[in-house]
């Protein structure tokens, strides 16, 4: 039986047989930041690491008694688990984490070592399978999948942390930008709204003063527009019309006033007195008056029907 | 005998002449935006004076004093100014105030109606040039004239001279001139 030295907060005691340090170990005096080493001045190993090579030993010392006694089955069967044992606790020195549960019962001495469930079950008595048991299977293979350390488990977490905060953070991105497209699209609804009512206005009043004007232009000019009670807008009308006036029409009043330059030339010649004159020169006044009415927009069929009543 | 036959027709030709002016004065007044209670103002007024009349000639006189406020009124809504066509007005007032005859006063009228489409012209953009030629050759004429008949014939002549003017001037270049 080898003897230990404890280290416990940078200090040293000891020494200590196992059988005493596993006593102090099933009493829950060890504990998990202790040190133990075989030499005081030796490397110390941690408590896992103690136990590991306690089991070693055990192992060796339990393998010796079964090739002396090989009728002793409870000890090969001590044996194995211990094996197991020690394969499972190898890995949990890699992997931090819950070491897994034994699957039987230990050799006497053992059982103190390790404590938990199985170590309650009678030394004689070998503890059920747990495959027996669905749920109790379900929790086994829970246990013997490789545990996550705490490096892993932090980074899955910050990964699933930072996933979910990349995620609210584009989530928020998507919605501040829908919100400015949509203010966005109601500025520009705004604005189009107010030009449209600031030009809709002045466009139908063109529209309307155009298509007037346009009409009288087309029919030559002799199109009625319908009296307005602004004298104003009735002046502008006519000045309009007279600038729309068709280059066909303005040769029609040209021909009517060299006509009645020529008749008047022709008919002072044979007037016989003053009253002959001031009848032609009446004449000559009416129909060139006549003329200025069409020019300023009346139409012709109106003025010819004055001049025919009349004369 | 037949001279004066000839005279009494010629004298109804000139008022049907006269009457016919005033209905297309009309008829443009209103188309360059003059109320129609207005001319008709002038209408009522020509009516009534033509009622009171006892011959050709007081028929006449009414006309060109009708055909004379039909103007005014063509000129101003051509944009003539308004104390030009007051001042036509009232000089043709005034003068008939010393016109001893129906002829006279036929002859100031005439005068009046002759200024009143000067202004009606001006209005219109009318080259100032040619409406002052216009004006010196009808106040020649008028001057030459021997009696009040010539002389009506003269101012006759002027009144046609410048409507003719102002028909050519809007029908020249086909591009008028908005004031």
């Amino acid at each position: 039986m080898r003897s230990w030295f404890l280290k416990r907060s940078g200090n040293i005691s000891g020494p200590f047989s196992e059988s005493k340090l596993r006593a102090a170990m099933k009493a829950g005096k060890i504990h998990a930041e202790d040190r133990f080493c075989l030499e005081k001045n030796g490397s110390y190993i941690s408590r896992t690491e103690f136990i590991k090579m306690c089991l070693s030993a055990a192992t060796a010392a339990d393998s010796n008694a079964a090739d002396s006694n090989a009728a002793d089955s409870n000890a090969a069967e001590s044996n194995a688990a211990e094996s197991n044992a020690g394969e499972s606790n190898a890995g949990a020195a890699k992997v931090v984490g819950p070491p897994p549960l034994p699957s039987c019962s230990y050799a006497e001495g053992d059982e103190w070592l390790f404590g938990g469930d199985s170590a309650l079950v009678p030394a004689g008595q070998t503890e059920p399978a747990i495959r027996e048991f669905p749920s109790a299977q379900t929790t086994a293979d829970v246990l013997h999948q490789p545990a996550l350390n705490d490096r892993q488990q932090l980074r899955q977490v910050d990964a699933a942390g930072g996933f979910l905060s990349n995620a609210a953070h584009e989530l928020n991105e998507k919605e501040d930008r829908e919100k400015r497209e949509e203010v966005d699209q109601k500025k520009f609804a705004i604005v189009a709204v107010c030009i449209a009512a600031l030009l809709i206005p002045v466009l139908v009043f063109f529209a309307v003063q155009a298509s007037s004007h346009l009409g009288e232009l087309f029919s030559g000019g002799e199109a009625s527009v319908a009296s307005s009670s602004s004298s104003g807008a009735e002046a502008l009308k006519s000045k309009l019309r007279r600038k729309l006036m068709s280059s066909e029409k303005k040769a029609t009043l040209r021909g009517e006033l060299q006509a009645i330059q020529t008749e008047l030339v022709s008919s002072d010649i044979s007037a016989k007195s003053a009253f002959h004159q001031q009848a032609v020169r009446s004449q000559a006044a009416m129909r060139a008056v006549a003329v200025l009415a069409q020019i300023v927009g009346v139409s012709s069929s109106d003025t010819e029907g004055v001049v025919r009543t009349r004369a | 005998m037949l001279n004066e036959i000839s005279a009494e027709t010629a004298l109804q030709q000139v008022a049907i002449r006269l009457r016919a002016q005033v209905d297309l004065l009309k008829l443009a007044a209103e188309k360059q935006g003059v109320s129609m209670s207005d001319t008709a103002t002038v209408s009522g007024q020509l009516a009534t004076a033509e009622i009171t009349a006892s011959n050709i000639n007081q028929q006449n006189a009414a006309r060109l004093e009708a055909a004379v406020l039909m103007a005014k009124l063509f000129a101003e809504s051509a944009g003539g100014e308004v104390a030009d066509t007051r001042q036509v007005v009232s000089t043709m007032v005034t003068q008939e105030i010393g016109a001893s005859t129906v002829y006279q006063q036929i002859a100031v009228r005439q005068d009046a109606y002759m200024k009143m489409m000067e202004v009606a012209a001006t209005a219109f953009a009318v080259d100032s040039s040619k409406l002052k030629a216009v004006r010196l050759d009808a106040t020649l004429n008028d001057a030459r004239a021997s009696t009040v008949q010539q002389q009506i014939v003269a101012r006759m002549s002027g009144t046609k001279d410048v409507i003719l003017l102002l028909c050519e001037s809007q029908l020249e270049g086909g591009i008028l001139l908005i004031r």
